[in-house]
């Protein structure tokens, strides 16, 4: 268990996760000061998906194509996130809107698998329920830095003064549109080509 | 919410705890990886069973059981590729062996690259008999796409074995359906049937001893009953 933890931890410097890692960071900057509910949400929601399709409980692919659902949902949320006013309900907005953005997310991984992804993935159809754990902490694994991220508003005042702030919460809506418009129009693949070859560059 | 400055010492150190582990763990050599030496897994004639297999049934005390490869369906072929790389051949029909693994993999891939060496180790020590391996090579990415880079990956990884460029993608899809993985192995035999299949890196014991066994197979179909 350990060890699926820290291959997923290590699977962030790794280009095939760099999907999940943008759906990540759209929600995390639209849940501003809200930022650990949407990471958590979105890892939650990731992991979920992604132990359902393991699993052959469902069947959905949107890595490859157009996906006009998903990308309006996406959108969606991500304005959703963003702009929820203040109050009761904001963290209910916030939740729920990176759940279904971490699942959205889990619906086009393609995974790298390493020894230990691999073993959770190759016994997931036959033992679905025995596969929910080791996959939710490999998940876990990747959102650790996101998670640390997370925490530094609570660490420094002023890091969370500028995560509260409009425009952060208005740059995560913004991407998060473009991400979803990108999935509507299917070049969600070539708009993460482009990231990694700036990245990489 | 006012914390103290040693609750926000604390935070803090645990944020930065957090970037120091991902940086060992990204940053440790696991190019080390032991590859299995072919044969020396060979499964034993007593009491062997087939890991992850329903093939085989609980031996009796002192009887021999051989490990027997589960029948997982018949092989799709391969097709819609954009050129072939270490071979004359183009089609499958032409590349494949009387055992042939058949493995989905792209050369940006970390894990795919993780499984080279067991298979460069198993291409050399069966090839001769009668083992041959096919990669098609399905991107990820763009600059995977590329049949230059392809090739000069291949050559620089020391991939010695056929390699199909899947640039459409078709047999990606076509053979795994969904999800899809990197890399994902499979073992075909002389009868089209595909008897292993694995998502990842890992089982490199299990591949072995499919392989050993289908040799023994073909072996025994060839020269048939003694």
């Amino acid at each position: 268990m350990i060890a699926a933890f820290f291959e997923g931890v290590g699977a962030i410097a790794q280009p095939c996760t760099l999907p999940v890692l943008l759906s990540a960071a759209v929600f995390a900057l639209a849940g501003g000061r809200n930022l650990g509910l949407a990471i958590v949400a979105h890892t939650v929601g990731l992991a979920f998906m992604a132990w359902a399709r393991f699993g052959r409980t469902i069947s959905v692919d949107l890595a490859d194509g157009p996906a006009v659902i998903a990308g309006l949902i996406v959108a969606g949320a991500a304005l959703v996130v963003a702009f929820a006013p203040a109050g009761g309900y904001r963290r209910l907005a916030v939740g729920g809107g990176a759940l279904l953005g971490g699942a959205i997310a889990g619906a086009v991984w393609q995974p790298c698998a390493g020894t230990e992804l691999a073993a959770i993935v190759n016994d997931a159809p036959a033992n679905r329920l025995g596969a929910l754990v080791p996959l939710s902490v490999y998940v876990a694994g990747t959102a650790l830095v996101a998670l640390a991220v997370a925490m530094l508003p609570t660490a420094a005042p002023a890091v969370q003064r500028v995560m509260s702030g409009r425009a952060v919460m208005t740059s995560g809506a913004v991407l998060g549109v473009a991400l979803g418009a990108a999935m509507v129009v299917g070049v969600w693949g070539d708009v993460v080509n482009e990231l990694l070859e700036r990245s990489t560059a | 919410m006012n914390r103290s400055p040693a609750q926000r010492l604390a935070l803090t150190g645990v944020f930065v705890a957090a970037i120091v582990m991902v940086v060992v763990y990204v940053g440790r050599d696991d190019t080390t990886a032991q590859a299995t030496a072919p044969g020396s897994t060979e499964p034993q004639p007593t009491g062997a069973e087939a890991p992850g297999s329903d093939a085989n049934p609980t031996p009796t005390p002192g009887t021999a059981v051989a490990f027997v490869p589960p029948d997982l369906g018949p092989v799709p072929d391969i097709v819609d590729i954009s050129g072939w790389l270490n071979t004359d051949g183009s089609s499958f029909a032409e590349v494949r062996g009387p055992v042939t693994i058949v493995q989905f993999w792209t050369f940006g891939c970390h894990n795919c690259r993780a499984t080279l060496p067991h298979l460069q180790e198993l291409y050399a020590a069966r090839h001769d008999d009668g083992l041959e391996i096919i990669g098609i090579h399905a991107h990820e990415f763009d600059r995977e796409r590329d049949p230059n880079n392809v090739a000069e990956a291949v050559v620089d990884l020391g991939v010695t074995w056929p390699v199909a460029l899947d640039t459409n993608k078709t047999n990606f899809v076509a053979w795994q359906g969904s999800p899809r993985f990197w890399p994902r192995t499979y073992v075909i035999d002389g009868d089209g049937r595909i008897r292993f299949d694995h998502i990842g890196e890992g089982d490199y014991d299990e591949l072995v001893a499919t392989v050993d066994a289908l040799l023994a197979e073909h072996d025994a179909a060839v020269t048939g009953p003694a």
